[in-house]
């Protein structure tokens, strides 16, 4: 992360009255440390990942290089171990870390908490969210070109899908072709695999079933890639033929849209029946009192009988701009 | 869950609650799509076992992701635990009784404090360190489609071709296979010729895995490789070593011989009742060199999570080796590393099963810049 945003995480601390932050979440992790780490799938265990020390404006990350971030100090990296005593050793090592009297965590194990009790004995574990939530609403340059990048790649995966969308498809060999339109861009590391799912009544339209796709159809793709630790995503509905045929935004999709401007709550547009988040550092929640603000990108998603139909919608000085329209 | 519901019986344990992917699939059988660990989060299935329910009750938000089977009264719809009021909605459902949980978003641990809680590793890990027949033939089956889209792969490696170019061969492969999911994004890692000559190493130790590069390859390159998919719910682990453009050289053949030895010695004492310290003190050098990386293992098991108990030669020491006794359905991914400082080295996986009297394979014998025999 730059000193700017370093200056952005210690002051958030500073007002919310936490002395050292512990995360576990490969976003967050990423966010305060500009950490390459290597991609997975999935849920993970709450783990100490990354430890930032307020009175010592530092960051320590679990890694045993920073290949890919060459200006993270190697001094304030702790290396992978599985030996409990070793990462506790790792963790007490960190100046200024065992004196925090509140700790602010993105998660908990009861292991974790047992290790904690002994680490920073008699300090409040705090939620880090609300903090993490304030850092992400910090429009910065790396962010708005991550996200639009993203945006870029996640649309030509969906264009990749889209051009095997023809009558006797399989919907993972679209999933594989998103894929590796994304590879073929640099990028390996998706939002979420990409999906191929009949609009069916009772499903949640992301778990695509094995049969093959007939034509006249109505199909929803989904992709979503994460460009170094940026997220971007994009859903279309599709009638299956050769070619398929990209079915028209959803009624109210562009009053939905012309809603999104500086000033205007993000439950305004929930209460258009919109699906609404931010996106950034991955999916990032937020409230309905939340006002949208210049610089911000949020994922915006109608659906209607036919379809679902989604965008990354960001606000610049000059307006509104979708992202992943074509 | 006969297996799970086994492990509560015999650890006190009435009510489980798993909200770590991994876990729900084990318990429930239930599906989720695949996505980067913040978004996981946010969509998490949860499910609560409990010791006298033969069923699972599951919160989702994929229903159709649900095994058939399930009873319709144990599908729920999802419950927003990484929110206060989710999470006061999922404990307040919760019945009586001692309560373990695998992991939780902080709104969720907080809600449980008006419950003892401990750490569900006390029913889970006895439960998933053995593995049924079934369960080792869908490694088998996951470690067969990992393998097949590897063979693909090699035939794409060639001077000017981007690493990440693998990567997307290989994740379409493994999808039109029949691929429930990637795992971890492939690595294709070009290793340096030393340690000094790569990225800084916190350990000393050769730095590997690190995310793949979109930088052309070049002829005489040393490919290291990793990949893990996972199919129903059971996951597959491969690993090899691979030359680019050109024939192995006298080294690269001495480093792939010296891992064959190793793991070939460390398979020699490899049944039910040896330890891990038997296994790490067969694969160690006359010299006391430990061939693998040291903030690694020798060996780790795999089926349930990607790597997963029994990990043997890890640094938690002798007596931790010692402790672990070799038991029929366990696994073992064995993953040596051969290295030459100067010359690079070499680091392939081979996965074989405990059976009742010795052990059987689940995945292919390693080769030198291949991927099996197939």
């Amino acid at each position: 992360m730059s000193t700017a945003e370093l200056a952005h995480c210690i002051g958030a601390m500073q007002r919310a009255g936490i002395d050292a932050l512990v995360l576990g979440r490969e976003a967050h992790a990423r966010a305060l440390s500009d950490a390459d780490r290597l991609w997975l799938a999935g849920t993970r265990a709450f783990a100490p990942g990354c430890v930032v020390v307020r009175d010592h404006e530092a960051v320590h990350l679990l890694a045993n290089s920073n290949a890919g971030f060459e200006s993270f100090p190697p001094a304030q990296l702790y290396p992978i171990t599985w030996n409990p005593e070793r990462l506790f050793a790792a963790l007490q090592a960190i100046p200024g870390f065992t004196a925090a009297r509140r700790v602010g965590v993105d998660g908990m194990s009861p292991g974790m908490h047992l290790l904690f009790g002994a680490l920073v004995p008699g300090a409040e574990i705090v939620d880090a969210g609300p903090l993490l939530a304030e850092l992400w609403q910090v429009p910065t340059r790396e962010r708005i070109a991550g996200v639009a990048e993203a945006a870029r790649i996640a649309r030509a995966g969906l264009e990749a899908m889209a051009a095997l969308l023809y009558d006797g498809a399989r919907a993972r060999v679209l999933r594989g072709a998103c894929a590796a339109r994304f590879a073929a861009l640099g990028v390996t590391t998706p939002a979420f695999e990409g999906v191929a799912a009949p609009i069916d009544g009772g499903t949640s339209s992301w778990l695509p079933p094995e049969r093959l796709l007939g034509a006249g159809e109505h199909v929803t793709l989904r992709a979503g890639a994460l460009y170094h630790g940026w997220e971007a995503s994009v859903a279309r509905t599709y009638t299956v033929g050769s070619p398929a045929v990209e079915l028209p935004p959803p009624i109210g999709w562009s009053e939905l849209v012309a809603a999104v401007q500086a000033g205007r709550r993000i439950g305004d547009l929930r209460a258009r029946d919109a699906i609404v988040y931010g996106v950034g550092r991955g999916v990032e929640p937020y409230g309905d009192d939340l006002e949208l603000d210049v610089g911000m990108s949020i994922a915006v998603e109608l659906h209607h009988s036919r379809g679902i139909h989604q965008d990354v919608l960001q606000l610049t000085e000059h307006g509104t701009v979708s992202l992943t329209a074509a | 869950m006969e297996k799970l519901r086994g492990a509560m019986t015999a650890s006190g344990i009435d009510v489980l609650v798993l909200c770590l992917q991994s876990n729900v699939s084990y318990a429930t059988g239930a599906r989720v799509p695949t996505a980067d660990h913040v978004r996981a989060a946010w969509w998490r299935a949860v499910a609560i076992v409990q010791r006298d329910d033969p069923w699972p009750h599951l919160f989702t938000e994929f229903p159709e992701g649900s095994p058939v089977e399930l009873p319709s009264d144990h599908l729920h719809p999802a419950v927003e635990v990484e929110a206060a009021a989710g999470a006061a909605e999922l404990v307040a459902a919760l019945p009586a009784g001692r309560l373990a949980l695998d992991d939780a978003p902080f709104a969720l641990w907080q809600a449980l404090q008006v419950r003892d809680v401990v750490d569900a590793s006390l029913v889970l890990a006895p439960a998933k360190l053995t593995k049924t027949l079934d369960e080792l033939e869908c490694i088998r089956q996951a470690q067969a489609i990992n393998e097949r889209a590897m063979r693909t792969v090699r035939e794409a490696v060639a001077a000017g071709v981007p690493a990440t170019t693998l990567s997307g061969t290989f994740l379409r492969e493994i999808a039109e296979l029949g691929a429930s999911a990637n795992v971890v994004d492939p690595v294709f890692n070009v290793m340096p010729p030393s340690i000094a000559a790569g990225p800084y190493s916190v350990t000393g130790d050769p730095v590997f895995p690190l995310p793949t590069q979109p930088r052309a390859l070049e002829r005489g390159d040393v490919l290291w490789i990793d990949s893990g998919i996972n199919l129903n719910g059971y996951s597959s682990d491969f690993g090899a070593t691979w030359i680019v453009g050109g024939e192995p050289d006298p080294f690269a053949r001495s480093q792939f011989a010296r891992w064959r030895d190793t793991v070939d010695r460390v398979l020699e004492v490899t049944k039910p009742g040896a330890t891990g310290a038997d296994l790490v003190r067969a694969g160690t050098e006359r010299d006391g060199t430990r061939p693998w990386l040291s903030y690694f293992y020798l060996a780790h098991g795999t089926g349930t999570d990607p790597a997963e108990m029994p990990l043997i030669g890890t640094d938690r020491g002798n007596e931790f080796d010692a402790s672990i006794v070799l038991a029929p359905g366990m696994v073992l991914v064995l993953e040596p590393v051969v290295w030459d400082d100067g010359h690079c080295g070499h680091r392939s996986e081979e996965i074989v099963a405990i059976t009742d009297d010795g052990y059987t394979w689940l995945s292919s014998r390693a080769e030198l810049d291949g991927v099996g025999m197939g």
